[in-house]
């Protein structure tokens, strides 16, 4: 890494990518797959009112791809030193030569075309640094302690690169800010408690102290929570609710999982047909399997959601729509599976999105006779793949909707649910937002409402 | 929140060498401990980041160079679908100054790095500092300076990769001789941890600390039905060498493992409602991690953890008071497990491992605490339980190996199935949730028999218990004895922002629970 711990221009990862290539072409009948990041960025952490960790972070990682014909390992180091480079091929191959053959193993990706990606370095989020954090995270402290409540959060930002070179002529270079917060404020008694969280690439989209206000108005709308039995509810979801739950849908349109049969997308005997002649299953591509208002697609100029124009073997991305108004219109290969199905290679998209609608939350509430406004959900965990069942809790605001208003604060629940069944009663989609899932990947995801969430016990927990 | 798990086995029991070696502390004289491992480029480097740091006004600092080296090999059926090796040095500077935490960290291990790296921990401390309402003050603890490393005898590191995929491959195809298609995934992960900790107290501790991973799980299908079934093996990591994983009965099992997909295809799925469960160890350590691990960590008892992980239902104010379990059970803390993967010599605070309890006689008596929290709750100590997963991150409270200790009477699993009448037996970890205090909580398993009149008498499938963890704990009222005591973990329980992994195991014997509520977790296909 660069004195002063700046990412990887072009021109520096070029060079080391080139070193590692230049070394693996001495090895004779190798051929080889560079992946190249680097990231430097801080982040500030603060609960019970006080800043309580701040870290400022330089990482790269360089990993080398070697294959002798169908023989590939890979190895990364973190030294990109030339004795670090030289280390890290000569252990790729080392390893390669002692593989055994892979039906798996593909010659590497030649040169391609790439959408540009303009605009995903964001100048304010670059300049950013730990007296940045501190001023902004003084504010949200300030409207923390004026209010009378708890306030704990995170604040993270970082600038990073990625590229990725081959022996067969492939080089792209990718450069973007990334930068995610959320606030969690508790009523000191314990009995409220409220969270806002946003993610991007662009600093202006993430005020510190406009996600502690809403933090705050939530704890405090939800303290004192009147008791309601588990049941059946219609639910609007807020996006960080949403996201939650439709991430399992949107990370389960690979292709081999439907084929081995162990995917929702699956084709099944009995209603949704017989299982695939060839020893597998046959995906439900062509079918309808969501109502008409869902559609899932992908943008690799969504930079918010982290969208790029390349996965991570390289496989060019455009915009792509893979729940078409209700239809499976593709699923996702590596280009393994593509080579071995015989299916189009798509690659693994970032910039997920569930498309929202132009519904607010008050049209969403106002259609409900009976329900709950859910915050965010926590702690989900897949409980069968072949129908999406997911367990997981409510958590930092539940609130009782009757006859079309918000009536006040309920006990959270456990539910077990499916976002194939969330996605077959939605009736009403409101405005998206980037959430970053668990503090991590991202998927943009609406406002939703939708009926008969199955909340299956309560939790007690505040 | 445990976010990548793996598992535990009570067919893997460890040869009796293995399990009874004390852990070794090679407890020499100062000067020779810095021989042993230490360069003296690395000397250097510690010691310039040290003297940079406190130049620049840090009344505390440390550094640790950290050296992660993974080995990982895949199997998928016939074939190796992935090997790879990653490596990763760099050093980290924590420090106080002007009374806040400041951190930074670099793969660039130079000393004139370290100095600049050690700079900016204390810039960002002081770009915090006003944002402390008390600042930071750690328990006293005295200077060490040792060497410490995982007892093994056979260096994974130096096992050709050719005999871990022989392995692997030979367990596929052990598991998928004989009739009816089947799917085999196995792994191996080898991982290594060298760190050495110098602070300005005068600590100076290098650990090397070795893990592996034996895995594998088959798939059933019944493409007539176009339904699916799995089987994980229960082989838990371990912090050990090859020796684990040779010792491990991985081709024995590879059969019985497709036998018991298989008859899990065929079986119902199970009927909701109240039953009594019988827990092998497999599935309770699992449990234990969550409601007991995690809700006695002090930072997230109070609120350090609220924005990510939550918080719990125990506090410090309820200490000795909260009856937490039934009255003949105990949980312990412990960083000096033998195979346990939080165990060391040492924490990241420089502090010695040690054993303590957290719920002594169903009574909550105790936390997990660092050297900056100890005075919290009045101790005068810190319990050794600070981490760090990498040289560029933060050490902070994480857990150490939390067992529930055996019984008195010498009672087995079978024992507890012929005394239960009407009953549910779980083996194995699968699904897992709870709630953000760790009371609401949900679990599966790989298998589940109904237990009728003290007999299993047939596996049903698709199953959940769900409980609140107070009440669970106090309807417990069977535990196996010493006999029956089984050690499982995970390699990456996930804690903090930046998220942070946590090697830990868990220790139990086989429990009983009375009347918890069963569903059936399937949904509508």
């Amino acid at each position: 890494m660069r004195r002063g711990g700046d990412v990887l221009t072009a021109t520096a990862a070029r060079r080391i990518c080139r070193l590692a290539l230049a070394e693996a072409a001495r090895l004779s009948g190798a051929s080889a797959s560079v992946t190249l990041t680097s990231a430097h960025g801080g982040n500030t952490r603060f609960a019970v009112g006080e800043v309580t960790q701040v870290v400022d972070s330089e990482e790269v990682t360089l990993e080398v791809a070697i294959s002798f014909g169908q023989r590939r390992a890979a190895a990364s180091t973190n030294q990109l030193g030339a004795a670090g480079v030289a280390d890290v091929v000569a252990r790729a191959a080392r390893l390669a030569r002692l593989s055994p053959p892979s039906p798996d193993v593909l010659p590497p990706l030649g040169p391609q075309r790439y959408l540009a990606s303009l605009g995903a370095v964001d100048a304010e989020a670059a300049r950013l640094g730990a007296a940045g954090r501190a001023a902004a995270i003084k504010q949200a402290l300030a409207l923390a302690e004026a209010a009378g409540v708890v306030l704990a959060g995170f604040y993270q930002h970082a600038r990073l690169s990625t590229s990725l070179a081959t022996s067969a002529g492939l080089w792209v270079h990718d450069e973007r800010t990334r930068l995610a917060c959320s606030c969690s404020a508790r009523t000191r008694d314990g009995d409220g408690s409220g969270w806002a969280g946003a993610a991007s690439h662009r600093a202006a989209e993430l005020q510190p102290a406009a996600l502690a206000s809403t933090a705050i108005a939530k704890a405090q709308a939800s303290a004192r929570p009147a008791r309601l039995a588990p049941g059946r509810y219609s639910v609007v979801l807020e996006p960080a609710a949403t996201a939650a739950l439709v991430r399992f849908l949107t990370e389960s349109i690979d292709a081999r999982s439907a084929h081995e049969g162990s995917s929702w997308l699956s084709q099944r005997a009995g209603g949704a047909g017989g299982a695939g002649s060839a020893g597998g299953f046959g995906g439900r591509l062509g079918q309808r399997v969501l109502p008409e208002s869902i559609t899932v697609a992908s943008d690799p100029a969504d930079y918010a959601a982290d969208g790029r124009a390349f996965d991570a073997e390289g496989v060019p991305q455009a915009p792509t729509t893979w729940i078409d108004r209700g239809v499976l219109a593709r699923m996702a290969t590596d280009r393994s599976w593509a080579a071995k199905s015989g299916q189009p290679l798509t690659g693994w998209p970032e910039g997920m999105r569930l498309e929202g609608g132009t519904a607010t939350r008050d049209q969403l509430i106002r259609g409900i006779d009976r329900g709950l406004l859910i915050t965010r959900f926590f702690y989900l965990g897949l409980l069968d793949p072949t129908s999406l069942q997911v367990t997981g809790l409510t958590r930092d605001g539940v609130f009782l909707i009757e006859r079309g208003a918000l009536v006040g604060p309920v006990q959270n629940f456990r539910f077990n649910h499916s976002p194939v069944e969330l996605l077959a009663r939605c009736d009403g989609l409101g405005a998206t937002q980037v959430v970053a899932i668990d503090g991590g990947r991202r998927l943009r995801a609406p406002l939703l409402r939708s009926h008969d969430f199955h909340m299956t016990s309560v939790s007690e927990a505040v | 929140m445990l976010l990548v798990m793996s598992a535990f086995s009570r067919r893997a029991l460890v040869k009796g060498g293995l399990c009874s070696a004390a852990l070794i502390s090679l407890r020499a004289a100062p000067a020779a401990a810095r021989e042993l491992l230490t360069e003296p480029a690395k000397d250097a480097v510690v010691k310039r980041a040290l003297s940079a740091a406190k130049a620049a006004g840090a009344s505390y600092a440390d550094v640790r160079l950290v050296r992660r080296r993974s080995e990982r090999v895949d199997v998928r059926d016939d074939a190796v679908v992935a090997v790879s090796s990653d490596e990763e040095y760099g050093v980290g500077v924590r420090v106080i100054a002007d009374g806040a935490w400041g951190f930074a960290g670099s793969p660039q291990v130079t000393v004139d790095n370290a100095a600049r790296v050690a700079r900016r921990a204390v810039e960002v401390a002081r770009a915090h500092a006003s944002l402390r309402r008390r600042p930071v003050a750690l328990a006293p603890e005295p200077a060490h300076v040792d060497v410490w490393q995982t007892p093994l005898t056979k260096d994974p590191f130096k096992i050709s990769l050719e005999d871990k995929a022989e392995l692997l491959l030979a367990m596929s195809a052990a598991a998928r001789r004989g009739p009816g298609s089947c799917m085999f995934q196995g792994h191996y992960e080898g991982l290594s941890e060298w760190k050495l900790l110098a602070s300005s107290e005068g600590s100076y501790l290098e650990q090397h600390l070795v893990r592996v991973d034996p895995g594998a799980e088959v798939t059933v299908l019944d493409e007539r039905l176009g339904v699916v079934a799995s089987r994980k093996h229960d082989l838990p990591p371990r912090q050990a060498g090859w020796e684990y994983v040779e010792g491990a009965p991985l081709l024995a099992d590879a059969r019985q493992l497709v036998e018991e997909a298989r008859e899990k295809l065929r079986a119902p799925v199970v009927t909701a409602g109240p039953r009594d469960l019988v827990l092998d160890p497999s599935n309770l350590w699992l449990t234990i991690h969550e409601s007991i691990g995690h809700s006695t960590e002090l930072d997230r008892a109070l609120g350090f953890e609220a924005n990510f992980a939550g918080t719990s239902f125990a506090t410090p104010a309820q200490l000795g008071t909260l009856r937490i379990a039934a009255p003949h059970l105990t949980f312990y803390a412990d960083k000096t497990t033998p195979g346990g993967l939080a165990t060391a010599g040492y924490d990241d605070d420089g502090v010695p491992g040690g054993r303590w309890d957290l719920v002594r006689d169903g009574v909550l008596v105790g936390f997990q605490t660092t050297r900056e929290q100890a005075a919290w709750i009045g101790e005068r100590a810190s319990r050794g339980t600070s981490y760090a997963d990498s040289y560029r991150s933060f050490p902070f409270q994480r857990m150490p190996n939390v067992s529930l200790a055996p019984g008195a009477r010498a009672l087995s699993l079978e024992d507890l199935i012929a005394a239960t009448d009407d009953g549910l037996l779980v083996i194995g970890d699968g699904s897992w949730s709870i709630d953000h205090q760790r009371r609401n909580f949900q679990f599966g398993g790989q298998l589940f028999w109904e237990i009728r009149h003290g007999k299993k008498v047939r596996m049903v499938r698709d199953a959940a218990y769900q409980a609140s963890t107070v009440a669970f704990w106090n309807a417990c009222d069977l535990i196996g004895g010493p006999a029956s005591w089984r050690l499982g973990g995970a390699l990456r329980d996930g804690k903090g922002e930046p998220a942070q992994m946590n090697p830990v195991s868990h220790g139990t014997p086989p429990v009983r629970v009375r009347g918890v509520a069963v569903l059936a977790t399937a949904g509508a296909r």
